[in-house]
């Protein structure tokens, strides 16, 4: 490639492009919530809807159907549920997220970067819904908010750092090499089951206790848990950690992403 | 004239499947062509010949394999009806959508909207859901929002002329006129007598090599010439009566 042809890919990501590429994200987050909700007959209370059935069965199933282990146990799956299912929607969307979009490489310039962060927005924004949903049924089911509860917030954000890591990172690879989807969707399917959604860290074997304490899903549950139902504020080490791997693997998925992009718009699928 | 783009014995080459260093398929086979600011250049060939991946370079959208590429110009679009719509927005919505997609700021698209509008001649279907469009009035909002928000080099590989007859006339001018601003165009058409009218200068192309620069008339007539040669080479190969025991 020319000189002048590499400055002009570089330039992909000067200043100016960089607020038409923000213009870009925000009107396609928009338009993508829009499309999702007409595509039914009650549109945007879906967002609401979905979530709460979900949690209603949950709360009904462990609360009640499964007499020991208390109401206790129901917001404790709860919590954990959310922040989980949030991570994994949007790590799994952005897995295909530059692949989907590949038609649009072809006819239009663009970072492929965009689309894992268009993918991203989307999830959280409907993650804020069912956050919302949560914060609201938790008082109903019995559990009482203390001044911690107010470091939420902060909580939340190495996990979306972690997302948006993740994100760029498992979107590179499969618009090349279709077959890391599959692995991609193995591993989550693996996180699920250790991750401490459904038990809690001390309820395991001591010589497997590293499995959660390194495991930064793990840990970003653990912090919404502490701040939301245990009323501790969460562990600083612990979202450090969380908020470095997540960095680590942003920059990893952004590298990837510039070095494949030639072979993006050549790939024939 | 100055240069816009210059390739430099260019190569490009489409892998055949997944795997990093599996066999390729050369589309273009050390192309050297200038194109100068504000020329109108058509580009003509057989199906495969590699004009899609010359208008695809031409437009940045692919790297070369080898060789090289000279840039000096502003913006380059191909021209496309569709970019990027999406069936549940609006008319108005999805112009947005694709101008943005195409690189133009928002305020620069909104300044062009009513622009847009008016020459879709969608009326009320403006702001109405994109799924409610027939395909005609879908053709018309893409060609309205390419003459409206135009960039400074033009790539067109598509069928021209869109919608009703009517329509066809009014869209056909506006092209017309708007390959006739001073913009550098870059045309793939098999439409020949459009072609003769609007550019003024040719290459041909055929199995990814250039076969050909020159004026318009000149290389329609050796393409025409070569590619009656070539059918009839395919023709008295097929009329050759078949062996025996092979029918």
């Amino acid at each position: 490639m020319s000189a002048s042809s590499h400055r002009n890919r570089v330039g992909m990501f000067s200043g100016g492009m960089l607020f038409r590429y923000f213009e870009l994200l925000k009107f396609r987050v928009f338009a993508d919530l829009k499309s999702e909700a007409s595509r039914t007959y009650l549109g945007m209370l879906w967002w609401l809807f979905e979530p709460l059935l979900y949690l209603l069965i949950l709360y009904f199933v462990f609360g009640h159907l499964r007499g020991g282990s208390g109401e206790g146990f129901a917001a404790f799956l709860f919590v954990g549920l959310v922040i989980w299912q949030w991570i994994r929607s949007t790590v799994a969307h952005c897995a295909d997220s530059i692949r989907n979009n590949m038609h649009m490489l072809r006819q239009v310039r663009l970072p492929p970067a965009l689309f894992p962060l268009i993918v991203i927005c989307t999830d959280t924004f409907k993650f804020l819904v069912v956050l919302l949903i949560l914060l609201v049924m938790l008082p109903i089911m019995g559990v009482s908010f203390t001044l911690q509860a107010l470091w939420l917030p902060l909580a939340l954000l190495p996990t979306l750092l972690l997302i948006l890591g993740a994100g760029l990172f498992v979107a590179a690879l499969p618009p090349v090499i279709p077959d890391v989807k599959l692995v991609i969707d193995t591993v989550l399917t693996a996180l699920m089951f250790v991750s401490g959604i459904f038990f809690r860290a001390d309820s395991i074997p001591e010589k497997y206790r590293w499995v959660m304490d390194f495991n930064p899903v793990a840990l970003c549950i653990t912090s919404a848990r502490h701040v939301l139902l245990d009323g501790v504020a969460p562990d600083s080490a612990s979202l450090g950690y969380v908020a470095s791997i997540g960095v680590v693997l942003g920059v990893l998925g952004l590298l990837t992403i510039m070095q494949l992009s030639p072979r993006y718009t050549k790939q024939v699928i | 004239m100055s240069v816009a783009i210059g390739f430099d014995n260019v190569d490009v080459s489409y892998p055949l499947g997944w795997r990093f260093r599996g066999k390729r398929h050369r589309a273009l086979k050390g192309i050297s062509l200038e194109i100068r600011h504000g020329e109108r250049l058509a580009v003509l060939g057989s199906n495969g010949s590699g004009k899609s991946t010359l208008l695809r370079l031409i437009a940045d959208l692919i790297v070369p394999d080898a060789g090289h590429v000279s840039r000096n110009h502003g913006p380059c679009q191909m021209l496309n009806l569709s970019l990027g719509f999406m069936p549940h927005l609006s008319g108005r919505q999805n112009v947005i959508l694709s101008g943005l997609l195409q690189g133009f700021s928002r305020n620069h698209i909104d300044s062009r909207l009513g622009a847009v509008e008016d020459f879709s001649e969608l009326g009320d279907f403006f702001d109405l859901p994109l799924r409610t469009y027939s395909s005609g009035m879908r053709a018309r909002l893409g060609f309205s929002l390419a003459m409206e928000l135009s960039p400074d080099m033009l790539v067109i590989d598509e069928a021209l002329g869109v919608g009703d007859a009517a329509f066809q006339e009014k869209s056909r001018s506006a092209l017309t006129d708007k390959i006739h601003s001073g913009l550098t165009v870059i045309l793939v058409s098999h439409n020949e007598p459009f072609a003769r009218e609007t550019c003024d200068r040719a290459v041909w192309l055929s199995g990814g090599e250039v076969k050909g620069i020159g004026s318009v008339d000149e290389m329609y007539r050796k393409y025409r010439d070569w590619d009656k040669s070539t059918r009839a080479v395919a023709r008295s190969a097929s009329d050759l009566p078949p062996e025996n025991g092979k029918t």
